[in-house]
C-alpha cells in the first residue's frame, strides 16, 4: 500500500518530467541527425539531462509533501504517516525506490524516443546497445540521484533541484578536469565509456555509483530517523 | 499497584525558543479515559508527540504499554496498538476516503471491519469524496474511524471533537464510551470541552506551563474539592494561616470563599472557630478547579 | 428507565446516578427484584464512563440497595424496597408541615432554605459530636 500511496503522490510530477523530457528531445532531435552526430551528443546532453530528471523525480520522490522532509512546512499529513507502525527506512525506502523507478522509466522512454527519431543513431548503434545504455544511464544516475534524496531531507524543494545541480556539475568539472580513476567517472560512463560509444558496459562505474548511492541513502535515513516533528 | 498504560517521569522537552515541558509526570491508568486539560501552549500536544516518537525528550523517561519509547523505530510495534487522531486532522489530499481506508487497514491485523461499516454509516462519510473536499468535522470522524477500527488497545485523541457540531460531539462521545465497555480500550483524550471531559473521564491531568498541576480520579476530585461561604456577622479579620487544602480566599465585605482542594472539614473547623460565622459547603465543578490552577501564577 | 445526570453541578456523576436509583426506587418506578440496565448499556445510553456506572453500582451493593449477581446483572433487593416504603410515610409527615408553613405566609424559597439550613445544622452537630466523642 506503501508503493500505492508513493505513486500517488509521484505521478503528477512524473508526468511534469516526461513532458520535460519531450522538449529536450525535440530539441536534441535536430543535432541528433546532423553532424558531428551522436559522439557529441552524447558527450553533452545526456549527462545534462540525467541530472535533470534525477533531480526533478527524486524531488517527487522525496516531496516536502508528506513523508520525512524538510521539518518548514511539513505537511500535517506527515504526522498520520509517522504514526503508522511503520519504520522510518521502510517509508524512505519506498518514496525513493519509486522515484528511482520512475527516473528509470522515464530515462528508458526518453532512450526508446531517441532511437526512433534519430535514424543517424540507428544506423551506428544497435536495439540492444541502445538497451544496455539505458541501463547504464540508469545504473550511473543512482549516485545522483541518491544525492538528490539526501538532498530533500534537508532543504526544501527548489534548493534540493538546484542542490543536486550542482554537486553533480562539480563533480563533473572535478572528473574532467582532475586525473580521476576510471570507475568512479560516472560522467565517462554516461558518456564516452557507455556502449553507445564504447559498445561495451562500464560495470564498474555502475556499481561504484550504486554504492555511493547507496552509502547517500543510508545518510539520508539516519538524517530522517533523527529528526523530530 | 495499577498498570499504568501511559507514564511519564520528570518529561523535559525544550524548542529552540522555550522550555515546553518541564518535568512532566502523567500516569494514565489501564482502561480509564482520561482528560487531558491545559490551557493552549501548555504542553498538551508536545506530550502527545513525545508519546508517539514524533519528538525526543531532552530529559525524563515516558513509557507506553510499559516499553521507554525512545524513538520511532523501536516503537513500530508500540503503534500497532495505538490507534492516534491528531491536533490538525491533516490527511492525504490525493486520496478519496475510500481509498485512505484501504490504505491503512492492511498495517493492523485486528482491524475490525464491523466498526469500520458501522462508523461509515454513523458518520455518513462519503466515500468516494476526496479527502480536501471533506469539512473539517468529517475530517475528525474520518481520523477517528480509522483510529478505533485498527482494533487499538490505546486511544490517543489529540482533540477529537475540535469542529464537530454538538449532535456529531454526542455522537462521538457515545462511540468512545461503547469502545470504553466494550473492549477496555484506555482513551487519553486532551480536550478544552470541560463538560464533555467531566461526562466521560475517570481521570484528569491538568497541565500548566510545561507541569502536571493536578491529576488524579476525577469523582475522587470532586468529592475533595468543596467551595465553603463564610458567612460573618460582623466584618472580622481573617487568620493570616488557613490549614492544609486552602486552594484560594477571596472575601467581599461581610462574605468569604474559600476554595479548599481536601481536608476541607478541618478548614469548616477553623472557619466556625472565628466569631459570627456561618459555613456553608458546596460543590465544585471542573471548570473552577481548572481555572484554579492554570490562572497565571 | 430515563436518568439525567449533570456533569457540571460538580457532584460525581456516581453519586448522582445513585441518587437517581435511589429515587426510582423510592418512587416505586423500580421494584424488588428488577433488574437495572446493563452497565455498557447504560454507559452507552448516558454517555458516561462505564466505569462511573460500575463504581455506582457496586456503591448500591454496598448499601444493600441492589445484589449483583455474577453473569446476571444488577437486581433491586428487597431490603431496598422497604426503605422506600419507610421514605413514602416520611413524605406524607413532610406534606402537612410543608402545608402548615405555608399557609404561614412562607415563600417556596424561603422554605427551602430553612430546610437546608436544618439540615446543615444536624450534619454539623452530628460531626462535632462525633469530634467531641473522639476528644473524651
Amino acid at each position: 500500500m506503501l508503493w500505492h500511496k508513493a505513486w500517488l503522490e509521484t505521478r503528477f510530477r512524473l508526468l511534469f518530467t516526461l513532458f520535460f523530457m519531450c522538449l529536450i528531445l525535440t530539441f536534441q532531435h535536430g543535432a541528433a541527425t546532423t553532424p558531428p552526430g551522436v559522439h557529441g551528443i552524447v558527450r553533452f546532453s545526456n549527462p545534462i539531462l540525467v541530472v535533470m530528471a534525477c533531480s526533478m523525480l527524486a524531488g517527487a520522490g522525496i516531496a516536502t509533501q508528506p513523508t520525512l522532509a524538510v521539518s518548514k512546512g511539513t505537511h500535517g499529513s506527515t504526522l498520520f504517516t509517522l504514526s503508522l507502525p511503520v519504520s522510518r527506512l521502510r517509508l524512505l525506502g519506498v518514496r525513493a525506490g519509486i522515484g528511482w523507478l520512475e527516473g528509470a522509466g522515464v530515462l528508458g522512454m526518453y532512450c526508446c524516443a531517441f532511437w526512433f527519431l534519430s535514424p543517424t543513431l540507428r544506423g551506428i548503434v544497435t536495439p540492444a546497445d541502445m538497451f544496455r545504455y539505458a541501463v547504464t544511464l540508469a545504473g550511473c544516475a543512482s549516485a545522483i540521484y541518491c544525492l538528490s534524496v539526501l538532498l530533500a531531507t534537508l532543504l526544501d524543494d527548489q534548493w534540493r533541484v538546484w542542490g543536486t545541480m550542482i554537486g553533480s556539475g562539480v563533480y563533473w568539472w572535478v572528473s574532467t578536469h582532475i586525473p580521476f580513476p576510471a570507475f568512479a567517472n560516472i560522467f565517462r560512463g554516461m558518456g564516452e565509456d557507455s556502449p553507445l560509444i564504447a559498445h561495451t558496459m562500464p560495470w564498474n562505474v555502475i556499481a561504484f555509483s550504486a554504492g555511493l548511492g547507496i552509502i547517500l541513502f543510508f545518510t539520508a535515513l539516519k538524517i530522517a530517523k533523527a529528526r523530530e516533528y | 499497584m495499577t498498570d499504568f498504560v501511559i507514564e511519564t517521569n520528570q518529561l523535559c522537552k525544550s524548542f529552540a525558543s522555550r522550555p515546553a515541558l518541564r518535568g512532566l509526570d502523567l500516569h494514565v491508568p489501564v482502561g480509564s479515559i482520561y482528560g487531558f486539560l491545559g490551557r493552549n501552549g501548555a504542553g498538551k500536544t508536545t506530550t502527545i508527540k513525545t508519546l508517539m516518537g514524533l519528538l525526543r525528550s531532552n530529559s525524563g523517561t515516558a513509557q507506553v504499554f510499559g516499553k521507554p519509547v525512545v524513538d520511532a523505530d523501536r516503537s513500530v510495534e508500540i503503534r500497532r496498538r495505538i490507534g492516534f487522531v491528531t491536533e490538525d486532522k491533516e490527511l492525504y489530499p490525493y486520496m478519496t476516503v475510500e481509498q485512505l481506508i484501504r490504505f491503512t487497514r492492511p498495517f493492523f491485523p485486528k482491524w475490525r471491519d464491523d466498526l469500520e461499516r458501522r462508523y461509515l454509516q454513523l458518520f455518513e462519510l462519503p466515500l468516494q469524496r476526496k479527502i480536501p473536499d471533506l469539512s473539517k468535522g468529517m475530517r475528525s470522524k474520518l481520523m477517528l474511524l480509522l483510529a478505533i477500527s485498527r482494533g487499538a488497545e490505546l486511544l490517543i485523541l489529540d482533540e477529537p471533537t475540535d469542529g464537530l457540531d454538538p449532535a456529531a460531539i454526542e455522537d462521538v462521545l457515545r462511540e468512545l464510551v461503547t469502545i470504553a465497555a466494550s473492549s477496555g480500550t484506555t482513551i487519553f483524550f486532551s480536550s478544552h470541552q470541560l463538560a464533555e471531559v467531566e461526562l466521560i473521564a475517570d481521570h484528569i491531568g491538568i497541565i500548566d506551563q510545561g507541569r502536571m498541576v493536578v491529576a488524579g480520579s476525577l469523582d475522587d476530585m470532586k468529592t475533595r474539592y468543596q467551595r465553603l461561604q463564610v458567612v460573618f456577622a460582623n466584618s472580622v479579620q481573617l487568620p493570616s494561616h488557613w490549614v492544609e487544602g486552602v486552594e484560594s480566599v477571596r472575601q467581599e465585605g461581610r462574605v468569604v470563599s474559600i476554595l479548599a482542594s481536601h481536608n476541607a472539614d478541618a478548614i469548616v473547623d477553623q472557619a466556625q472557630s472565628l466569631p459570627g460565622s456561618e459555613v456553608e459547603r458546596f460543590p465544585v465543578t471542573l471548570k473552577e478547579i481548572f481555572l484554579e490552577h492554570v490562572r497565571s501564577n | 428507565m430515563i436518568f439525567r445526570l449533570n456533569q457540571s453541578s460538580g457532584i460525581p456523576l456516581y453519586l448522582q446516578l445513585m441518587e437517581q436509583i435511589k429515587h426510582a426506587v423510592e418512587t416505586g418506578a423500580l421494584r424488588e427484584g428488577d433488574q437495572l440496565p446493563t452497565i455498557r448499556k447504560l454507559a452507552e445510553d448516558l454517555v458516561m464512563n462505564p466505569n462511573t456506572v460500575v463504581r455506582a453500582y457496586r456503591e448500591l451493593e454496598h448499601e444493600g440497595v441492589v445484589e449483583i449477581k455474577h453473569g446476571s446483572g444488577a437486581f433491586i433487593r428487597e431490603a431496598a424496597a422497604e426503605r422506600s416504603r419507610l421514605i413514602r410515610k416520611a413524605q406524607g409527615v413532610l406534606q402537612s408541615t410543608v402545608g402548615r408553613l405555608m399557609s404561614l405566609g412562607l415563600t417556596e424559597e424561603e422554605l427551602r432554605r430553612v430546610f437546608e439550613n436544618e439540615l446543615a445544622q444536624a450534619r454539623e452537630q452530628r460531626r462535632a459530636g462525633a469530634v467531641a466523642e473522639r476528644k473524651t
